[in-house]
């Protein structure tokens, strides 16, 4: 392998465009436990998605949208405009807004519309970016217990990091649930990402970079919260694609983890 | 891109717009997805037109630029928005719907599916549900999201409920026996025995339907029929001109006095028995319920008797002249 292509390799690595996707046991029974809510029949619950950041809620979110149990819509914050409303923004992604008009109540053609063509569930991710402030976050919390009540008897399926709004958003629901991710891995699932990771990697660039001795450590000195340790796996294997076995010696040199961030980053982007 | 089939009796403007809104989270903030298709009033401009009709490929002036962005076949489409061959309602008023239709379009395609016949002039109740069609306001017309627009409106109980439920509830006998008509006219339209005799027919019928609309009869009307449609003041500079109520009245007036106007010319044609139309009156003693007494109403004005028989005289067919009503 050239330089030119190791610096490809390794930058495609490093910027997060490997493709690899890695869910823990913990998040899988979450989202098996969300699924099972959802598919209640009864519908009008509000689940709430909880935890810290880097624990995965967006992918979560990604995930339950794609799922084929899903039927509903994704209410997003990309309609830029101050005026908008939560309601606005629900009726946008259902094609239902009307033009210069903000609707400050939920409209009966709403909850028909969604009950007529079977689009009864409505994921919000970070609804406090959609809620401007404490007033509206009262107004919203009502709104959601109006709809989960309505003839469609809509599902929501939120996150926020607000607690305030999670309180508004519990003490008004009658159908509410809670779902927490953790950020945190036990050892055998991070064994398992390490080996996972390496094992795609490798098969996805055609290349056979051998594991380094010091992943363990440096994931365990991370606390193993999934992020950190997506990073250091990143970080290392970037040194074994640039400079093969002799990686080994670069990591044995770096006492700390921010040295071997430099280390990747100096010898990528100089 | 997936191009949806069109459902049946879809009409082309709603079928175009269903693909144009496909894959758009919000078409009034993201309406460069329609293409050439402006946000808003896609049709207005072809109001101004007194032969644009977005419904028709020969009228429809967004066509080609549609046809060159989705890549349709004009052959494939010629099979399915073919000429119509009864008498509607301008695009400029329409205004009619079913709802049954509008859900069963939203059950099955997930979006809102309008069809043509709703704009047949001779036909005020759906074919398929059997139920007298509902008025929206006239504003919504030119729409390019017509079906949205009547899903909206339907909904604003308040205002659309009180006039529709109260013309079927108090006229329920009448309506059965409009719908007869309707239903008997249409059976024998498809006897025709070439598109001509029914061209003919169907002019012969919307003459008599105009004829039943003039203002000598107006005691067969309710105010809430025929209040919303204009009258002769919609065209000021015409004046209080005859001619202009007596062709335009039909377009604009609502589904319920067509109906009306649909039963009158049963009771014409000999379709309806005095007898049903008496038990049908109900405590509307002002309504016709017998032949001679609308020939009486319409001769006392001997010039009107006359305008009316010379033009059914011009539409008289093998299977509707004017011995079928009496003259």
């Amino acid at each position: 392998m050239n330089q030119e292509h190791s610096l490809q390799v390794a930058r495609t690595v490093l910027e997060g465009r490997h493709g690899f996707q890695y869910v823990s046991e913990s998040w899988r029974n979450a989202f098996s436990q969300m699924l099972k809510y959802i598919q209640n029949e009864e519908g009008g619950q509000v689940i709430l998605v909880d935890g810290p950041a880097g624990s995965g809620i967006t992918t979560f979110f990604r995930a339950i949208v794609a799922d084929p149990v899903f039927s509903g819509i994704t209410v997003t914050n990309n309609l830029y405009d101050y005026d908008i409303t939560f309601i606005d923004r629900v009726c946008a992604a259902f094609s239902l807004l009307e033009p210069s008009v903000s609707l400050q109540d939920v409209p009966a053609y709403l909850a028909e519309f969604s009950f007529l063509t079977a689009q009864t569930m409505i994921a919000v991710d970070d609804l406090d970016v959609i809620v401007r402030n404490k007033v509206e976050s009262l107004h919203v919390a009502e709104q959601i217990r109006k709809m989960t009540e309505s003839r469609a008897r809509f599902c929501f399926i939120i996150s926020t990091r607000s607690t305030s709004l999670q309180q508004h958003i519990e003490t008004i629901s009658s159908n509410f649930f809670r779902i927490g991710l953790k950020r945190q891995l036990n050892i055998s699932s991070c064994t398992e990402i390490i080996e996972s990771f390496w094992r795609w990697n490798n098969s996805a660039f055609r290349l056979d970079i051998p594991m380094s001795k010091c992943i363990f450590s440096l994931c365990k000195d991370a606390d193993f919260e999934i992020d950190r340790v997506i990073d250091i796996l990143q970080d290392i294997y970037v040194l074994g694609v640039l400079f093969g076995k002799g990686a080994q010696k670069i990591t044995d040199r770096c006492i700390s983890r921010e040295e071997i961030k430099f280390e990747v980053q100096s010898n990528v982007y100089s | 891109m997936f191009i949806p089939e069109v459902s049946e009796g879809e009409s082309l403007s709603s079928w175009m717009y269903r693909i144009a809104l496909q894959g758009m989270c919000n078409r009034y903030f993201d309406a460069s997805h329609i293409g050439e298709f402006e946000a808003g009033e896609m049709w207005a401009h072809a109001t101004h037109s007194s032969v644009s009709d977005p419904d028709f490929m020969e009228t429809n002036v967004k066509l080609s630029s549609f046809i060159k962005q989705h890549g349709v076949a004009r052959e494939r489409l010629a099979e399915k928005f073919g000429p119509c061959e009864q008498p509607l309602v301008p695009i400029k008023y329409r205004r009619s719907y079913c709802y049954a239709c509008l859900e069963e379009g939203l059950k099955t395609t997930r979006s809102f599916v309008c069809k043509l016949e709703w704009r047949y002039l001779l036909q005020p109740f759906c074919a398929a549900h059997q139920v007298l069609l509902r008025d929206a306001p006239v504003k919504y017309s030119t729409n390019e999201d017509y079906g949205f627009r009547l899903f909206m409106w339907h909904h604003n109980r308040d205002r659309v409920f009180d006039r529709y439920d109260l013309a079927c509830e108090a006229d329920s006998e009448l309506l059965r026996l409009s719908l007869d008509v309707q239903q008997r006219y249409m059976d024998l339209r498809l006897r025709a025995p070439h598109s001509d005799v029914a061209q003919q027919m169907d002019n012969f019928m919307l003459t008599l339907m105009r004829a039943m609309l003039l203002p000598c009869l107006s005691a067969s009307y309710r105010n809430v029929d025929m209040s919303g449609c204009g009258g002769p003041d919609c065209f000021p500079k015409h004046g209080l001109s005859f001619y202009v109520t007596f062709y335009f009245e039909v377009y604009r007036v609502s589904c319920s006095a067509r109906a009306r106007a649909l039963y009158l010319s049963g009771l014409l044609l000999g379709w309806i028995e005095p007898s049903d139309a008496q038990a049908a009156r109900g405590r509307d003693y002002y309504r016709v319920t017998d032949r001679a007494q609308i020939w009486r109403t319409i001769e006392i004005n001997s010039q009107l008797g006359r305008w009316v028989h010379n033009q059914l005289e011009l539409y008289e067919s093998s299977l509707l002249s004017l011995s079928n009503i009496g003259v």
